[in-house]
């Protein structure tokens, strides 16, 4: 059973996306095995990100106690929001042949941490997250989302397929995931919703991601999974929020349509923004057009947000995100 | 043969502004930054846009000791117009200085006149008198014009560029709304303008990547490049005739 790592409290401005973390010893490496992992050790590679008001020396503090620690530091990527003076850090390290061991490591991340007032969360690296993917009736984005995976390109768990119809049950069984159909009416949505999130957290789920899902998620869902749902909208947000978008777009006679993947929080098609992207359209491209084309950068919009989430590359703050390693 | 021109004759007319042939011209307006207004001289000066700049009219003052684009449109023979504007100054009274200039140098209004009229006669091309405009583009001029002004110059168009991806971050300050937004792309939007701000339709949009690494000042250094451009292309394709507006949108013909 998988918990949640626990952070220093911090005010609303403050969020670090959600990962969970295993008690358990160690059972796989990160990433998906291969043949002959008993010949060679798991490597053990940590991911931490760090977020908590600017100062001096909190990239050395970090770098010493991790070398102090017999750690080697892999990839290091920070950044300053100069306005807010707020600092936030990605640090993958390798942890294999450190000559202390993960406690007191912990212990002393937990100590540089207080001494900065900052906040972090730390991957070890010793489990695959595990995602439920949300889906209504369209399947494009779901077909690429399974599909990469396959491929391995995403690494995480598919633990479960949501839908509120029955109409894809087929491209599930066709990946041998399991899917589950929760209706929803207005009147039944919370409680169906509860069903879902009880269904999610029983198999450890860490990461919702709603692939054209066509129902609004409640807040009381955004908070079960706070910074863990992605959704694909598919319009260049903050632009045609809502229904129907690239019937708007048409109608305004813009010249670029676009997809948006994002967080999703209590205000629709308002939470922090992932990635985007745009393609060119001209006065020849009808509304049909337009959907043909919303489709392709969907599909690979929400599969790039979704990998920065499982690689732990993004911390959201004040309704935006960083995004290391982009 | 007859029964054609019976035809053609009984079509109600359609209005359509007609303007001689030769290249076309523009009046630029602008405020304070310089990048559009500077794009456009350079673009004109070296025929790679096929318009003429008749003259210049900004709130903003430039002179021959404080500004290189003053001096390059002096030596161009483009007189640049000094129109102070905002800061409690009465919209009407400004518009009506400006205004007052259009007519100074246009001349009259393009008349409106049937398809089977034949085209009046070129006009003279000096850029210092009596120089009719087609349109206007407002390069970064930060003031809004009111619907009396759009339709007194009208029927002739008013090109406008919004340092915003439109329909995102209309009005004031895009790049901050932008940056506040957290979006990963920003852009500029070229219009037509209409009576309701930064709704006209538009006529080119150009967009480029940003990430949490860019400040607003950032945001503004890569949004000028995109506006510079967008802008052009848009002169460019009402310049040569490409641009039919149709409801709220427009076909390019490209």
């Amino acid at each position: 059973m998988s918990k949640r790592k626990s952070m220093a409290e911090d005010s609303a401005t403050m969020e670090v996306a959600a990962t969970s973390t295993t008690a358990a010893a160690a059972t796989s490496a990160a990433g998906g095995g291969g043949a002959g992992d008993e010949q060679t050790p798991a490597k053990k590679i940590a991911t931490i990100r760090i977020e908590g008001p600017d100062s001096k020396g909190i990239v050395a503090a970090f770098a010493q106690l991790l070398y102090g620690h017999g750690c080697n530091i892999i990839d290091a990527e920070q950044h300053t929001d100069v306005e807010l003076k707020r600092f936030f850090q990605r640090i993958v390290f390798d942890y294999g042949s450190m000559h202390t061991d993960r406690v007191s490591l912990s212990n002393g991340i937990g100590e540089v941490c207080s001494r900065f007032t900052m906040t972090h969360d730390i991957d070890w690296g010793e489990t695959r997250k595990k995602i439920c993917i949300m889906v209504s009736k369209y399947d494009h984005v779901i077909w690429e989302l399974l599909l990469r995976h396959k491929a391995g390109e995403l690494p995480c768990d598919v633990a479960l397929i949501i839908s509120n119809h029955e109409d894809l049950r087929t491209v599930a069984d066709h990946f041998n995931i399991r899917y589950e159909v929760f209706k929803i009416t207005k009147a039944t949505k919370r409680e169906q919703e509860d069903k879902e999130i009880e269904l999610m957290k029983s198999l450890g789920v860490d990461l919702v991601v709603l692939a054209r899902y066509m129902q609004i998620i409640t807040d009381e869902f955004c908070q079960a999974y706070k910074h863990a749902v992605i959704n694909i909208h598919h319009s260049f947000l903050p632009a045609f929020i809502g229904a129907k978008p690239y019937h708007r777009a048409h109608a305004r006679g813009v010249k670029l349509v676009g997809a948006t993947a994002h967080y999703a929080t209590e205000t629709l098609d308002e939470g922090p923004i992932i990635e985007q992207d745009v393609a060119r359209i001209s006065h020849r491209h009808t509304v049909d057009d337009l959907l043909a084309k919303g489709r392709v950068l969907e599909r690979e919009i929400l599969v790039r947000a979704v990998l920065a989430h499982l690689e732990d590359r993004i911390i959201v703050y004040e309704n935006k995100c960083v995004v290391f390693g982009s | 043969q007859q029964q054609q021109q019976q035809h053609l004759s009984q079509r109600q007319p359609q209005k359509v502004v007609l303007r001689p042939s030769g290249p076309a011209r523009m009046a630029v307006f602008a405020s304070s930054r310089d990048h559009c207004l500077n794009d456009l001289i350079d673009k004109c000066r070296g025929g790679d846009l096929p318009v003429q700049i008749s003259y210049v009219v900004s709130n903003y003052l430039r002179t021959e000791e404080n500004s290189h684009v003053y001096r390059a449109l002096s030596r161009l023979n483009v007189p640049y117009h000094y129109v102070q504007c905002g800061k409690g100054r009465l919209r009407e009274e400004w518009e009506a200085n400006i205004r007052s200039i259009i007519q100074q140098k246009d001349g009259t209004v393009a008349a409106e006149t049937t398809v089977s009229a034949p085209p009046p006669p070129p006009s003279a091309r000096d850029n210092s008198n009596n120089n009719q405009t087609d349109f206007i583009v407002l390069a970064r001029f930060m003031q809004i014009l009111s619907p009396e002004f759009l339709s007194w110059y009208a029927p002739r168009p008013i090109i406008n560029i919004h340092h915003g991806l439109l329909p995102s971050f209309k009005g004031s300050n895009p790049y901050r709304q932008a940056f506040d937004a957290g979006v990963k792309l920003i852009g500029a939007t070229a219009h037509f303008v209409t009576d309701e701000l930064d709704e006209g339709p538009i006529i080119e949009q150009r967009a480029t990547c940003v990430s949490h690494r860019d400040s607003v000042r950032d945001v503004r250094i890569k949004s000028e490049t995109l506006e510079a451009n967008a802008l052009h292309d848009a002169v460019r394709y009402v310049a040569e005739n490409r641009v039919a507006r149709v409801g709220g949108r427009t076909i390019v013909f490209t």
